[in-house]
């Protein structure tokens, strides 16, 4: 309790954009070294593979929240609008698996950590180190 | 079968792709839909389900997506170029979804080659069926051809063999269809029967044909004889220079000619077969035409046929005009036909009337003419005579027309007008002759002149014109002013020599008085000049008031008048003319303190012209002035009456000594002088004042001269103002200028100041005493009107302009009436002083204007 108190505080100190504190979290995928360009291009569909073969399953919070957006600004250098209409034609053209949405960043972060293979993104004080992906 | 071949598979074609189209529209409904609930649900995993489901058909070709406000398409799979997306193509099928926050088309493309390979499976089948149903029905066309078609063609071709009349050639009886065999066995029986008639109709007709040529021949011959003399008839109609109409018994038009179309305004299509009363007879007419056409059939007579008469008729256009017809009955194939021949004298008689119009104006204008005027011709007889000629020939215009003048009157002058009527004629210049005519017992005279003239161009016929001008009134006229021209130069004469008289006596007398030796007689020479300009003042004032009063200028000027002080003040008259043989005595009844209105100077120069005849005329006894008065409400009835025991006047000479210039008999004039004027003043004056005058005398008697005269008589007393003091004033260094271009009248005014002392300067024209008037001060000035050059009216004008306090200016003129002193007044004068003017009169004017003046100071 006393650890989500002390979140929701550091949140509130920290901007509403995340830029260079978001990170990804993904768990049991193997050693893994990618850029941020190459999780942006997970987060883009153009990606759907980890370096072990493994399917990449992209997490994303629900499209009516603001950490919608952030992801959104992070990934895709666009407000949400644009990025839910980008996944939406790349499921209609076959080029990529749908995301799966959910309703928070909370939810993200259980999702990651019980399903392995799958990847998130979330404010580096939100996201626990042991599923943090490292950057090269 | 061709066709249905080709018809069939593509109707399934078409069938084929909206079936396609529908099966792609659920398709893309059901994508849409997903799409939108997994949009607005962010599961969009469930799109690739059915998006995977629609990839695999062989029917799709490519699907895309589009949002809304986005160029891009979509496609799946990818890289289809945007062209493909034709609006018009069947296989396109489109549909919105919508999801959440998104919208946009989803696009489904069908398949083109799925329904090709559908419709490949269903053609083969038919074209088989096809085949096998050509097959079939070719067999039966060869069938049909061999055994039904070829027999019937042959009897239609012997058919129409027969119908051209070609019978030589017999029918095949031999086909092997019964039926066929037994038609044709008919057809030869026709055929060997038409061919009989055929030879036996070629000989009737060679004996026809003969028959018709002759008969032709002969009825050519006919027409054309009868073509001639219809053309020949027709002709002669139509060239008629009348309306040729012909009717049959019931007037019925059966013949109508051009010029009755331009008379009556209908074409021959429109006249024939119409009946005379509907078309060319007046609504008056008609009764009258049928009675007439009743009246012939039943005897046999008309009495309008076979004769000209006037009559009218009616126009197309309703006109109803005047013709001249001449109607003829002939009997042609035992049926009546009236010929009408018409003539419009519409023109005719329209230039008939205004002929006689003219006619009748030109006598009227020469009957109305106050001259004499004829006309004869070449025999010098009477064509015409006016009215006036007929009076003063004293003969009626039936007893001169068509007669020479030696057979109507037998005076003198009758073969010296023939001649000059002769010679007039043959265009000789005659001289205009005078002559007398005794027209209603009085002689009037004539001027005769004569004129010849000719009328016509290609024959002109000559006239001799005759005219004469009364000239009595102007004979009258030339007596009368010879008459009064004769008297007026008796007047000269008389004028001149009362003129000279007093003139002589004035210039031979001054002229004495400066000789040396005189100076006893100096005091007689003065008085003797004193009368006789006093004697040429009162001619000159004669002759201006005649003349004023023959110019209708004479005016009377009425003002308030005592008629006691007015008789008294009459005693003068008799200081100078009064002979000591002659008592004057004045009788006064009934004018005591009667106070009128009258113009006092003329009564004064009426009673003063009588009384100067009176005593002129009067040697011895006694002239006698009478006054009686008579009041009649508010108007005095004065009768005067001047009485003398003189020569007395004849009584042919008592209306005559009225008129200007007359006296009794020249020898008056040397014996008693004056100009004969007098009396002619008084007449107009007493005219002036409504009354006249009376002449009573007897020749060595006396003669007594009386008028009446009606005045209103004045009820108020109004007392003339006495200026009280003028007696003391005194002229003496009145500083006045006198402005006068004449030396005489100059040292006249200088000799008449003289006593008085005056302050006098003389200025001798207009431009000298506007110089004067502004170095030196003046109280008064006199200025003379006619000067050369600035007159005085002139120069008063230019004295107003100049800044300087101007003294009262008077007129000094010899132009004395009445008028001359309104304009001068009118003009700017202060007052009027009329030449000449006595030393006595002058020095009352120059008192009453130093008392005047001083009274203003």
């Amino acid at each position: 309790m006393m650890r989500w108190i002390l979140i929701n505080f550091l949140l509130m100190l920290t901007p509403m954009v995340w830029g260079q504190d978001a990170v990804a979290i993904a768990k049991d995928i193997g050693k893994v070294e990618w850029t941020k360009d190459d999780i942006q291009a997970v987060f883009l569909g153009e990606r759907s593979t980890w370096p072990n073969g493994r399917g990449v399953v992209v997490v994303l919070p629900s499209s009516k929240s603001d950490s919608f957006e952030k992801t959104a600004q992070w990934a895709f250098e666009t407000d949400g609008f644009e990025y839910q209409k980008y996944w939406l034609s790349q499921v209609f053209q076959g080029r990529a698996n749908p995301p799966i949405y959910l309703e928070d960043e909370d939810a993200v972060m259980d999702f990651v950590e019980n399903h392995p293979g799958s990847i998130g993104l979330l404010h580096q004080v939100q996201a626990p180190a042991e599923l943090r992906l490292s950057l090269r | 079968m061709l066709l249905v071949g080709f018809y069939v598979p593509r109707q399934q074609q078409r069938s084929l792709i909206e079936f396609q189209r529908q099966e792609l529209s659920v398709m893309a409904k059901t994508i849409a839909r997903t799409m939108g609930i997994a949009a607005e649900r962010d599961q969009l995993q469930d799109i690739p389900l059915y998006f995977r489901a629609i990839e695999n058909q062989e029917s799709i070709q490519f699907s895309a997506l589009q949002f809304e406000g986005d160029d891009v398409f979509i496609t799946s799979p990818p890289g289809i170029a945007a062209d493909r997306f034709q609006p018009n193509d069947p296989l396109l099928v489109e549909v919105p979804f919508e999801g959440g926050a998104y919208r946009g088309t989803i696009y489904v493309k069908g398949s083109p080659s799925y329904s090709q390979l559908q419709l490949e499976k269903l053609t083969l089948p038919i074209q088989v069926a096809l085949s096998l149903v050509l097959i079939a029905m070719v067999g039966l066309y060869l069938f049909l051809l061999t055994r039904v078609s070829r027999p019937l063609q042959s009897l239609r071709m012997t058919a129409e063999t027969l119908r051209r009349g070609e019978l030589d050639e017999p029918v095949d009886t031999r086909p092997r269809i019964t039926e066929v065999r037994a038609l044709n066995l008919a057809l030869e029986r026709l055929r060997s029967g038409l061919k009989e008639q055929r030879e036996t109709n070629a000989l009737l007709t060679q004996g026809m044909e003969r028959e018709i040529r002759r008969q032709t021949k002969d009825l050519r011959k006919t027409l054309d004889e009868l073509k001639d003399s219809r053309n020949l008839f027709g002709s002669v109609i139509e060239s008629a220079l009348d309306a040729v109409v012909l009717a049959d018994g019931k007037s019925r038009i059966i013949e109508w000619n051009r010029k009755a179309e331009l008379i009556f305004g209908w074409t021959r299509e429109e006249a024939v077969g119409k009946t005379l009363g509907e078309l060319i007879i007046p609504h008056a007419f008609r009764e009258g035409h049928s009675k007439g056409m009743d009246h012939y059939h039943s005897t046999g007579h008309g009495p309008v046929l076979n004769k000209s008469f006037e009559i009218q008729a009616l126009r197309k256009s309703g006109e109803v005009f005047d013709i001249e017809l001449y109607i003829t009955d002939v009997r042609v194939d035992n049926e009546i036909i009236f010929s009408s021949f018409i003539r419009d004298i519409t023109e005719p008689k329209k230039l008939r009337v205004d002929l006689e119009q003219e006619r009748t104006l030109s006598a009227s204008l020469l009957n109305g003419l106050p001259l004499m005027v004829s006309l004869k011709n070449e025999d010098l007889q009477f064509t015409f005579v006016n009215d006036n000629a007929c009076t003063v020939l004293d003969r009626t215009r039936e007893e001169l027309l068509g007669k020479e003048e030696r057979e109507v009157f037998s005076e003198d002058w009758v073969e010296d007008s023939i001649a000059l009527d002769r010679a007039g004629y043959e265009g000789k210049d005659v001289p205009m002759r005078e002559r007398a005519f005794m027209v209603n017992g009085r002689e009037e005279k004539y001027v005769i002149g004569r004129y010849q003239f000719s009328i016509g161009d290609d024959k002109p016929v000559r006239y001799l014109l005759t005219y004469g001008f009364n000239i009595t009134q102007l004979k009258e006229i030339q007596a009368e002013l010879e008459t009064a021209l004769k008297a007026k130069d008796e007047f000269l004469a008389t004028v001149s020599h009362e003129i000279r008289t007093p003139l002589h006596s004035i210039i031979v007398l001054a002229n004495l008085l400066n000789e040396e030796g005189r100076e006893e007689e100096a005091e007689q020479f003065s008085q003797n000049i004193h009368t006789s300009s006093q004697h040429l003042l009162d001619l000159v004032n004669d002759i201006l008031d005649f003349s004023k009063a023959e110019a209708g200028k004479l005016e009377l000027a009425p003002s308030p008048m005592n008629l006691d002080e007015f008789l008294q003040n009459l005693d003068w008259v008799d200081s100078g003319q009064r002979k000591e043989t002659v008592q004057f005595t004045k009788t006064l009844s009934g004018c005591e303190g009667l106070k009128v209105e009258c113009d006092a100077t003329r009564l004064n120069q009426v009673l003063n012209n009588l009384l100067s005849n009176a005593f002129k005329f009067t040697e011895q006894g006694e002239v006698r002035l009478t006054v009686e008065c008579e009041r009649k409400g508010n108007e005095a009835q004065l009768h005067w009456s001047i009485r003398d025991t003189g020569i007395g006047i004849s009584d042919e000479n008592r209306d005559l000594i009225k008129q200007a210039f007359h006296q009794a008999h020249t020898g008056i004039a040397r014996q008693f002088g004056g100009t004969g004027l007098g009396l002619g003043i008084v007449v107009r004056i007493l005219n002036l004042m409504d009354s006249d005058l009376h002449i009573d005398s007897e020749l060595g008697k006396g003669s007594e001269f009386s008028f009446t005269l009606a005045l209103p008589i004045l009820q108020t007393e109004t007392s003339t103002p006495v200026v009280e003091g003028i007696g003391e004033a005194n002229p003496e260094g009145l500083r006045m200028l006198y402005v006068e271009d004449m030396l005489p009248n100059q040292m006249v005014m200088q000799a008449m100041c003289k006593p008085w002392n005056l302050d006098l300067t003389i200025a001798d024209s207009g431009p000298s005493a506007l110089e004067l008037i502004g170095s030196q001060p003046f109280d008064l000035i006199l200025m003379d009107i006619q000067m050369p050059g600035m007159d005085g009216i002139e120069t008063l004008q230019r004295m107003k302009t100049l800044d300087i306090h101007l003294p009262q200016v008077h007129a000094f003129t010899a132009h004395a009436g009445n008028d001359d002193r309104t304009k001068y007044r009118q003009l700017g004068f202060d007052g009027v002083l009329t030449k000449p003017i006595t030393p006595t009169e002058l020095e009352e004017f120059l008192k009453t204007h130093v008392h005047a003046r001083h009274n203003r100071n």
